[in-house]
């Protein structure tokens, strides 16, 4: 049986030297080529078709998802599991949204990384437990529309509503109105909890 | 004698011998045996004196080629008359050519013709003489009457005229209003609150000019007299206005001063406002720090040792699983990944600061943690509405606060701990007091216990963000710690407008805060 190829995208040349240095004591996997960001990834795919790419979420010049999306478009069958360092539900959808098959937490990289490159090589996919707990919790739950993740993200600079209204050109009563829809949506209590829950759920990320 | 060219004798009613000369005026002494001079110097007209009379009050009357003169031999005065007097000529000496009638009239004779008088009638020269304005002139013309002109009448009708500030150059005639002897009067005027003293003048000066006025109210006041005569009081008086120009008038001062203090005031609320757009451009900038230390930890040391510690899992991975070491390696790597973990919450935290609890959140949560576990009863009071709070200053607020509370309970050995929170538009002021055995005021002037970094800290906290902070303490009396931080500098910013209303806010925010019982966030 031929190994499986892994291409590892990260924009940290440490960690992913670290991921090499685990693949390389199993003769069932082996390590491809190495991307720093979503461009690098998508030219490493098309010159190596990889069995399986670990793709980080936060990098410069492009970000996991948007290769994630590329890549997929050009190769359906790819397959991409997601590294991130973030447990929020919102961050895994969207990630799977994208294509990606699998995602795997930077904190349990050690541990899960070789038995996710492996269900995932023969067809499954893997999410950590509490990501998909948290996912099923909010399943049902509203996703906050364009303008009120808008007025999220002002909240969480610790804008006023006053000048959430300046910022974006709209009434401050407006402003009023998607505050309350978003405290709904979350089920915050205040403007500050839904600030919190929208980190933890990876809404809104400080990444950017 | 003062002289051998003897012109005349005269004997008194006392029998005095007077001898007139062609130099001076003799009187002989009989006890003495000596004669008295008098000459020019001591009043005489002149030094030729040539026929003298006396009259019935014992007043020598003579005549000199300088007019007649009037003695008195008491009060030794000489009072002269001259052609003003109504004399045909000044020169009497045709030498010894006088002579006085049975009705007491005196005729005196000379070069220059004769002349008659009663010397009882001669007094009654001094009358006081009606005095009126003839002119009033501008800048050297003369102010014709009219509607749009100062003088509504003729100036002899007016009491007073009212002036612009820029027609303050004038003058004044006047003239006695007498055609007896005219050209021997005399005149004299001043102008109240400039002339000190009366400024005589002959009637042939019969005008007073003045130049450059300041604005103000003056009276003219102006007398005269005949030659002898007594001064007419109080005599004429005329008043003179001159208005100030509009930029010298109370109002326009007044507004010039209000301007000045409110450019003044101005100028420091700019000020305020830079000092306080510096502390905040500052704080800002430690936020930007800050954020910019968290990336490079999350990006390098956290990265790093995430990389590393899959390493080690290699290096681990190729010992037995059945060598002790194995064992021992994972459960360093499981450590090394609850460190990971901490760190990177860690990291996190200090990237959220904005999105942290409120100020008064944050110290409950604190004082429950702190004060529960030891009985300790406490009271978080807020007034004022609570306003949005600049990230970093709740959090330094809330450091010192915490600061305080860790003092109170585990220092002083409180039992009550109040916090107060106050959201005055113009500053937040935070307040803690506790009932504990409080702090020696030596410990409190050296800043803090040496070792004991608490009170330092807190003072360098209160200083980076621009806050006042003050301590009240007394052995056995407890503790009171406030924080005072402006508002300018507490408060998240509420945008730009336009320099108007930037302007507003500016005053706005000095105004004296009213107390209200506002809801509490």
């Amino acid at each position: 049986m031929n190994p499986i190829k892994v291409l590892t995208v990260d924009d940290h040349p440490i960690l992913r030297e670290g991921i090499a240095a685990i693949i390389e004591n199993h003769a069932d996997i082996v390590l491809v080529g190495e991307a720093a960001n979503g461009r690098e990834a998508i030219e490493c795919f098309r010159k190596l078709h990889p069995d399986v790419t670990l793709m980080d979420l936060v990098m410069p010049e492009m970000n996991g998802i948007d290769a994630t999306v590329a890549i997929r478009k050009e190769f359906p069958n790819a397959r991409i599991v997601v590294l991130t360092t973030y447990k929020g539900d919102v961050q895994a959808a969207q990630a799977l949204d994208a294509g990606a098959c699998g995602y795997l937490l930077k904190s349990t990289l050690r541990k899960d990384l070789l038995d996710t490159i492996r269900s995932v090589h023969v067809g499954r996919r893997r999410i950590p437990p509490e990501i998909a707990i948290a996912m099923a919790e909010h399943h049902s739950s509203d996703t906050l529309s364009e303008r009120e993740l808008e007025v999220l993200e002002q909240i969480a600079a610790g804008n006023a509503n006053k000048n959430i209204a300046e910022h974006l050109s709209i009434a401050e009563d407006t402003v009023k109105g998607h505050v309350k829809a978003i405290l709904a949506k979350l089920g915050a209590n205040d403007r500050t909890h839904a600030v919190t829950i929208a980190l933890k759920r990876g809404i809104i990320s400080l990444e950017e | 004698m003062s002289d051998n060219a003897v012109t005349s004798t005269y004997v008194d009613h006392s029998g005095t011998l007077w001898v007139s000369t062609e130099n001076g005026l003799n009187k002989l002494n009989r006890e003495s045996g000596t004669f008295t001079h008098y000459y020019q110097k001591d009043g005489l007209p002149s030094n030729a004196v040539s026929c003298i009379l006396e009259d019935q009050f014992g007043m020598l009357w003579m005549s000199t080629n300088r007019g007649l003169s009037r003695f008195d031999p008491v009060g030794n005065r000489f009072t002269n008359y001259s052609t003003v007097d109504g004399l045909p000529g000044n020169d009497f000496t045709g030498w010894d050519a006088c002579y006085k009638s049975a009705g007491g009239e005196m005729f005196f004779g000379g070069f220059s013709g004769g002349v008659a008088f009663f010397p009882d009638k001669v007094i009654s020269t001094s009358y006081p003489l009606p005095l009126v304005l003839t002119d009033f002139q501008l800048a050297g013309r003369s102010v014709e009457v009219g509607a749009k002109s100062p003088l509504k009448k003729s100036i002899g009708y007016t009491q007073d005229v009212t002036l612009n500030h820029d027609q303050n150059i004038f003058s004044l005639s006047f003239a006695a209003l007498t055609y007896f002897n005219p050209a021997a009067n005399r005149y004299r005027y001043k102008l109240e609150k400039l002339d000190r003293d009366w400024i005589e003048v002959g009637s042939d000066r019969r005008v007073a000019s003045y130049t450059t006025l300041p604005a103000g109210k003056y009276r003219f006041h102006v007398q005269s007299a005949t030659r002898q005569g007594l001064w007419n009081e109080p005599g004429l008086a005329f008043g003179i206005t001159i208005l100030p120009p509009w930029w010298g008038t109370f109002w326009f001062r007044l507004l010039c001063i209000v301007a000045t203090l409110s450019i003044l005031w101005t100028l420091y609320l700019i000020r305020l406002k830079q000092m306080a757009a510096e502390i905040r451009a500052r704080i800002e900038e430690r936020l930007g720090e800050r954020e910019r230390i968290a990336r490079e930890l999350h990006d390098t040391l956290l990265q790093g040792v995430q990389g590393l510690i899959l390493r080690f899992q290699a290096v681990a991975e190729r010992i037995p699983a059945s060598e002790p070491a194995r064992q021992m390696i994972e459960k360093a790597l499981d450590r090394a990944d609850e460190v990971l973990v901490q760190g990177r919450d860690r990291v996190k935290n200090l990237r959220l600061t904005a999105q942290m609890k409120s100020l008064r959140e944050a110290l409950t949560d604190d004082i429950k943690d702190l004060a529960v576990s030891k009985g300790v009863e406490f009271s978080v009071i807020v007034e004022g509405e609570l306003r949005e709070l600049n990230p970093l200053v709740r959090d330094e607020a809330y450091w010192i606060g915490h600061e305080a509370l860790v003092n109170a309970l585990h220092h002083a050995g409180a039992k009550h701990i109040e916090v107060e929170i106050a959201n005055d538009p113009s500053q937040l002021r935070l307040r803690i007091r506790d009932d504990g055995c409080g702090i020696d005021s030596k410990i409190l002037e050296a800043g803090g216990k040496p070792g004991h970094w608490g009170m330092r800290g807190m003072r360098e906290r209160a200083a980076k963000i621009g806050a006042h902070l003050e301590t009240w303490s007394q052995p056995g009396a407890g503790t009171e710690v406030e924080l005072r931080i402006p508002g300018s500098v507490a408060y998240n910013a509420q945008g730009n407008g336009s320099p108007w209303r930037r302007l507003r806010q500016l005053w706005q925010e000095e105004r004296p805060h009213e107390p209200d019982q506002g809801s509490n966030g």
